[in-house]
C-alpha cells in the first residue's frame, strides 16, 4: 500500500531527470511553422541570468536639437486662447503680442502605432486648446482603420484601389503627403497581406532610382489580384466627432488631387444638400480644390467617376487660425524610402500645408532581437531625411527614436535587446543630418518599461509588447508634451 | 555551486511577479517533494493531515505572500462560527449566527474583490470623485470563501455537524490542489475523507496522470498560446480588426476560456487523486451542451451546484410558482455572474444567462425539443448563444463589446478568412485541436487511461517528460507577428 504512495513520487522524479535527457539530446530546429528551440533545463539553474549580455545605451546625452528651435520659438510665439500659460511652458520674453491669425502645423509620420489617431489626437487636443483651430487635418481617403478610429467618423466604398509605402512595385506612382496614392476605379481587389517585417527587406537598396521612372506610366499595371467590377462611382464621407482631438464642425476643407483630366470632376455634399459638382484642373501636380462650406457643416461627402483613374491624396478639414497635427500612419512601414514621395509633390504639399515640424517615428518593423547591425539602416535613414529636407526647405525635423518594445528571451519578456542599438543609429542619423532627436525609448522609462506598459491596470499597451492602447498612446503623447517643454526651456547654452 | 544553492533559496520566497502556477518548473520540484515523503505518513492520519496542512500553506504562500494569514483567519472566523450555529439552541440564535458568517465572507470578499466597483458605480452614478483604492486581490478568494461558507450554511441546513478539530478545517480549506482555482469543495464532500485510510491503485494513478496531461496540455498549449498570440490582441482593439477575425477571436475565446480554467481543475483534481483524494469533477464537456440548462450542468459544476443549493433553493427554487421561479433564476445567474469578477460587464454576461434559463426552462418542457435533430441542433445553438455571452464576458468595457458585435455584423470581410488562415497557421491548428479534442467522444478518455496503465513505469515518466518539453516550447515561442490585412 505504502509501495503504491511512492509511485507519483518516482514518476515525476523520473520524469523530472528524462526532461534534462531530452533538453539535452532533442536539438534546435528551425522552420517556418514552428521553430524549435533548445530547451534549458537544469542548466538554466547554473546560469547567471542573461542581464549583462545586453548592450545599453551610451549614457543619456542631451542630442542636438538646434533644428527644433525656430518651432519652439513659433510655439512661444503663438497667441494662446484666453491668454493662458501654454502647455508649453513659456520663455521669459516671449512676447504675446503677435499678430493673430497665426497657423501652427506639424505633420507626424509613424507605422501602427498611431493608427486611429493614437498618439496624434491628444497632442492635437493640447494644441487646439491653448492654441485653437479646429478640424483634424490632414485625412486619407481610405483607412483600413477607420472603424478604428474616433476623431472622424470616415466611411468610403471598396472600389478605390490604395497605393503605399508597402507597395513596392508601384515606385512609378507618386505618393501624397499621407503616405498613400488613392485612385478611382470600377472595381475592387481581393484583401492584401502586409507582411510586417517582408515588406521592407529591401531597405539596403539604394531607391533612389524611383524616381528616375516617375510619372511614365499612370494607369493599367495589373497587380495580379483578382478584381470585382461594380457599378458604383467611389465615394469618401467624412462626419464630425466631437470628442478631445476630434471637432464640432467642418469649416476649411481642401481636397488634394493630381491626374485629373480635361473631363474629371467631383461632386461634393455638404451635410444633406444638393450635390455640387466641381471640374478638377488637369495636371500632373498637385491641385487643391477649396470646398470649404459657407457655414461650419458636419458632413462631407465626395464622388468621383469610377473611370476617371485620377490620384486623389486625401481632404484636409481645419482653418486659417490655429494649431493642426496630422496624422500619418501606415502599417508595417519601416520609415524610410521616403522617396516614394517625390520630391517636386513632397515640395508642393509642404508648401501648401505649411508645416512647422515633420516628425518621423519608426522602429517598429525594423527592429528584430537578433540584428546587431543598423549600419545599413542608419545610411538608409539618412537618406529618407535628406530627401524630405530637400522639398522641406527650412521645416524642423524630428525624429521619434524607437519606443520599448519587449520580446521572449527564454520563457520571459524583455526589452528587444538590439533597441540600444537601433535607438543609437537613429540619433546618429538624426546629428548627422542636423535632425533633432526625441528618444521616446528613454522617455518611457528606458529597458524594460514596456512590461510595465503591459502591467499596467488599465494595461498601457497591448499582450503584443509592442503596440500602445489608447490610454499608453495618451501616456506617449504627455511625454511628447514633456518633451517639447523641456526644450523650450533648457538653456540656450546647450543648443 | 554557490549560484546554483543562492538560486534555490532565492526561489524559495514569495516573489510577486511570479506567483506559483501548477505549470511551473518550481511547482513539479515542490509535487516530487511532497510525494516523496508523502508514503512516511499517509496512513497515520493525524500526521498527514499536518504534513498537507503544512504543505498548502507554503503553497498558498508561494502564491500569495502573506495573505495566507488571511487565509487562516478566514478559516478561523468560519470555524468558529460553524461552532457557533451547532451549539445555538433557539433558531433566533442559529440565524444570527449564520447572519455573522456572513457578514464576514461577504464583506470580506466585497472588501477585497467589490470595494473599487462599487467606488466607480457611485462616482458614475452620483458624479462623485471618490479615489480608487489600491486594493491586491488575494489569489483564490473566490473560491476559498466559497468553500469556508459552505461550512457554515451546510451546519445551519444541519446536513453536517461541525469539525472539533481546527487542524482539520483548516486543512480542508487549504488543500493546495483546489486551493486557487477550485473546483470549489463542499464540507460535506470532503470531511469524510480527512482521516480516511487512503488507498492508491495504477487504475487510479492512470486517471490522475491522464487528467494533468490533458489539463497540462489544455492550459499551458492551447489557453496560453490562444490568448497571448491572438485573442487578447483581438479584444484590445477590436476595431482594428475585420468581423471575421472577431469571430474567430470569439471562438478562440471560447475554447481559451474551456482550457485555461478546466485545464487548471483538471490538474487539480489529478494532482488530489495522487495523494488519495477524490475532488468532484468540475467540467463535463460544456460545448456539447444540447441547451443552456444542461451548459450548467457541465460548466464549473461545484460552483453551479454551489449557486444552487446555497442560492436559488434557499430563494426558493421552483417551489413557490414560475413568476418567482423565473425570478430566482435571473437573480442567481446575475450574482453569479458578479462573482466571476467586479464588472458591469459580468453582471450583463449572468443576466443574459439568467434569461436564456428562462427560455430554456419554457423551451424544455416542450416534447419536441427532446428530438434528436433538434437536440442536435440544440448543441450548435447553444455553443454560439455561450460564445455571443463570452464576449461581454470578456471584452474590457461595454463599449469594446458593441464593437465586436457591430464588426461581426458590419464589417465582416469573409474573404479575409484565407489570409487570416495563412498567417495565423498555428493559432488556427491551436482552435482546431482545441474543439477537436472537446468535441471527441466521451469513451476515448478511457481508452487513454487504459493504455497509460499499461506502460511501464520509465515510459509513463517519458510521456512527463515530453509534455514538459512541448509546454517549454510554447511558452518559449516567438510571439505570432501582427499580420495586417489591408484592402
Amino acid at each position: 500500500m505504502k509501495k503504491d504512495f511512492l509511485k507519483p513520487a518516482l514518476i515525476f522524479a523520473l520524469a523530472a531527470i528524462l526532461a534534462g535527457l531530452l533538453a539535452w539530446v532533442i536539438p534546435a530546429y528551425q522552420n517556418d511553422l514552428f521553430p524549435i528551440r533548445k530547451m534549458t533545463w537544469f542548466s538554466a539553474l547554473a546560469e547567471p541570468a542573461a542581464e549583462d549580455s545586453i548592450p545599453s545605451l551610451p549614457e543619456p546625452k542631451h542630442y542636438q536639437q538646434q533644428a527644433l528651435m525656430p518651432f519652439l520659438e513659433k510655439l512661444s510665439s503663438m497667441p494662446t486662447l484666453a491668454g493662458q500659460m501654454g502647455i508649453i511652458s513659456s520663455t521669459p520674453d516671449s512676447g504675446r503680442v503677435v499678430p493673430s491669425g497665426q497657423h501652427l502645423r506639424i505633420a507626424y509620420f509613424s507605422d501602427s502605432i498611431i493608427e486611429g489617431d493614437l498618439i496624434t489626437a491628444p497632442i492635437r487636443y493640447a494644441l487646439q486648446q491653448n492654441y485653437g483651430g479646429h478640424g483634424v487635418g490632414m485625412v486619407p481617403i481610405t483607412s483600413i482603420v477607420s472603424g478604428f478610429r474616433q476623431t472622424i467618423r470616415h466611411s468610403f466604398s471598396r472600389n478605390w484601389e490604395s497605393i503605399s509605402f508597402t507597395d513596392t512595385h508601384k515606385n512609378h506612382i507618386s505618393l501624397g503627403i499621407t503616405g498613400y496614392t488613392f485612385i478611382p476605379r470600377p472595381y475592387y481587389t481581393e484583401a492584401k497581406t502586409i507582411d510586417a517585417g517582408a515588406a521592407d527587406s529591401l531597405f539596403l537598396a539604394d531607391s533612389l532610382f524611383f524616381e528616375a521612372e516617375q510619372d511614365t506610366l499612370v494607369d493599367d499595371d495589373d497587380d495580379g489580384l483578382i478584381r470585382y467590377y461594380v457599378d458604383e462611382d467611389p465615394w469618401v464621407e467624412y462626419r464630425t466627432v466631437d470628442i478631445a482631438g476630434g471637432s464640432d464642425s467642418f469649416r476649411r476643407i481642401r481636397l488634394f488631387y493630381s491626374h485629373a483630366s480635361d473631363s474629371s470632376f467631383v461632386r461634393i455634399f455638404h451635410d444633406s444638400k444638393e450635390p455640387t459638382q466641381r471640374r478638377l484642373i488637369a495636371s500632373h501636380h498637385l491641385q487643391i480644390l477649396d470646398i470649404s462650406p459657407a457655414s461650419p457643416t458636419k458632413k462631407l461627402r465626395l464622388e468621383f467617376p469610377k473611370d476617371d483613374p485620377i490620384h486623389v491624396y486625401g481632404v484636409s478639414f481645419d482653418d486659417k487660425k490655429g494649431a493642426y497635427v496630422d496624422n500619418f500612419p501606415s502599417r508595417g512601414y519601416s520609415g524610410l524610402y521616403f522617396q516614394r514621395i517625390h520630391s517636386g509633390l513632397l515640395k508642393d504639399f509642404i508648401t501648401a500645408l505649411n508645416y512647422d515640424l515633420i516628425i518621423l517615428q519608426y522602429g517598429g518593423n525594423i527592429t528584430h532581437p537578433d540584428n546587431t547591425d543598423y549600419s545599413g539602416y542608419r545610411s538608409a535613414l539618412i537618406r529618407t531625411i535628406r530627401h524630405i529636407q530637400s522639398s522641406a526647405i527650412d521645416v524642423p525635423i524630428l525624429i521619434a527614436g524607437m519606443h520599448d518594445r519587449a520580446v521572449r528571451i527564454g520563457t520571459q519578456f524583455q526589452s528587444s535587446p538590439d533597441l540600444p542599438l537601433l535607438i543609437s543609429a537613429q540619433s546618429e542619423a538624426a546629428e548627422e543630418t542636423d535632425a533633432a532627436f526625441w528618444n521616446v525609448y528613454a522617455a518611457m522609462g528606458g529597458r524594460n518599461s514596456m512590461l510595465d506598459f503591459v502591467n499596467q491596470n488599465p494595461p498601457l499597451a497591448g499582450r503584443d509588447y509592442t503596440h500602445f492602447t489608447r490610454r499608453g498612446a495618451d501616456r506617449i503623447a504627455e511625454l511628447f508634451l514633456d518633451f517639447l517643454a523641456f526644450e523650450s526651456t533648457a538653456p540656450q547654452k546647450e543648443h | 555551486m554557490r549560484h546554483i544553492i543562492h538560486s534555490i533559496i532565492s526561489s524559495l520566497s514569495y516573489d510577486p511577479a511570479n506567483p506559483l502556477l501548477f505549470n511551473s518548473v518550481f511547482f513539479l520540484f515542490f509535487f516530487i517533494l511532497v510525494t516523496l515523503f508523502y508514503p512516511l505518513v499517509v496512513h497515520r492520519s493525524r500526521i498527514r493531515v499536518w504534513y498537507l496542512l503544512l504543505a498548502s500553506l507554503y503553497f498558498y504562500f508561494k502564491t500569495s505572500g502573506s495573505f495566507v494569514l488571511l487565509l487562516l483567519v478566514t478559516a478561523g472566523v468560519n470555524f468558529a462560527l460553524g461552532a457557533a450555529i451547532y451549539r445555538a439552541e433557539t433558531r433566533r440564535g442559529k440565524r444570527l449566527w449564520l447572519a455573522l458568517s456572513l457578514l464576514w465572507n461577504l464583506g470580506s470578499l466585497g472588501y477585497f474583490k467589490y470595494t473599487n466597483f462599487i467606488i466607480d458605480t457611485f462616482n458614475q452614478l452620483f458624479g462623485g470623485s471618490l479615489p480608487m483604492m489600491d486594493i491586491f486581490l488575494p489569489v483564490g478568494i473566490s473560491f476559498f470563501t466559497f468553500q469556508t461558507w459552505s461550512y457554515t450554511l451546510d451546519i445551519y441546513f444541519k446536513k453536517i455537524r461541525p469539525l472539533s478539530s481546527f487542524k482539520d478545517f483548516a486543512f480542508f480549506v487549504s488543500f493546495f490542489p483546489q486551493l486557487v482555482a477550485g473546483p470549489i469543495v463542499r464540507a460535506s464532500y470532503f470531511f469524510p475523507q480527512i482521516h480516511k485510510k487512503l488507498c492508491l491503485n495504477d487504475e487510479t494513478i492512470a486517471r490522475a496522470m491522464i487528467l494533468i496531461f490533458a489539463g497540462l496540455l489544455k492550459k499551458g498549449v492551447i489557453a496560453d498560446y490562444l490568448s497571448i498570440n491572438f485573442v487578447d490582441r483581438v479584444f484590445e482593439n477590436p476595431a482594428l480588426f475585420s468581423g471575421v477575425e472577431n469571430l474567430i477571436g470569439v471562438y478562440a475565446y471560447a475554447i481559451q476560456i474551456y482550457c485555461d480554467f478546466s485545464g487548471y481543475s483538471d490538474i487539480a483534481i489529478g494532482l488530489a487523486a495522487l495523494l488519495g483524494f477524490s475532488l468532484p469533477i468540475n467540467f463535463d464537456s460544456p460545448y456539447k451542451a444540447h441547451s443552456i440548462t444542461d451548459f450548467w450542468r457541465r460548466w464549473h459544476i461545484s460552483l453551479s451546484t454551489w449557486l444552487r443549493d446555497y442560492l436559488y433553493i434557499p430563494l426558493g427554487g421552483n417551489r413557490k410558482g414560475k413568476p418567482r421561479q423565473y425570478l430566482n433564476l435571473a437573480t442567481t445567474m446575475i450574482l453569479g455572474g458578479l462573482w466571476h469578477g467586479a464588472s458591469w460587464n459580468f453582471v450583463f454576461w449572468g443576466a443574459l444567462h439568467g434569461v436564456a434559463l428562462i427560455f430554456d426552462k419554457a423551451w424544455l418542457s416542450l416534447k419536441f425539443a427532446h428530438y434528436r435533430l433538434v437536440k442536435f441542433l440544440g448543441i450548435i445553438f447553444t455553443f454560439h448563444f455561450v460564445c455571443f455571452a463570452w464576449i461581454f464576458f470578456r471584452a474590457r468595457t461595454f463599449e469594446d463589446a458593441r464593437t465586436i458585435v457591430w464588426r461581426i455584423t458590419t464589417a465582416f470581410n469573409a474573404d479575409l478568412f484565407s489570409h487570416w488562415l495563412r498567417e495565423y497557421r498555428i493559432v488556427g491548428i491551436a482552435i482546431l485541436i482545441g474543439f477537436l479534442a472537446h468535441w471527441q467522444p466521451d469513451s476515448w478518455e478511457k481508452s487513454y487511461q487504459d493504455l497509460f496503465r499499461k506502460m511501464p513505469l520509465p515510459i509513463k515518466s517519458l510521456t512527463i517528460a515530453l509534455v514538459i518539453w512541448i509546454l517549454f516550447q510554447v511558452r518559449s515561442a516567438d510571439l505570432q507577428p501582427f499580420i495586417y490585412f489591408q484592402f
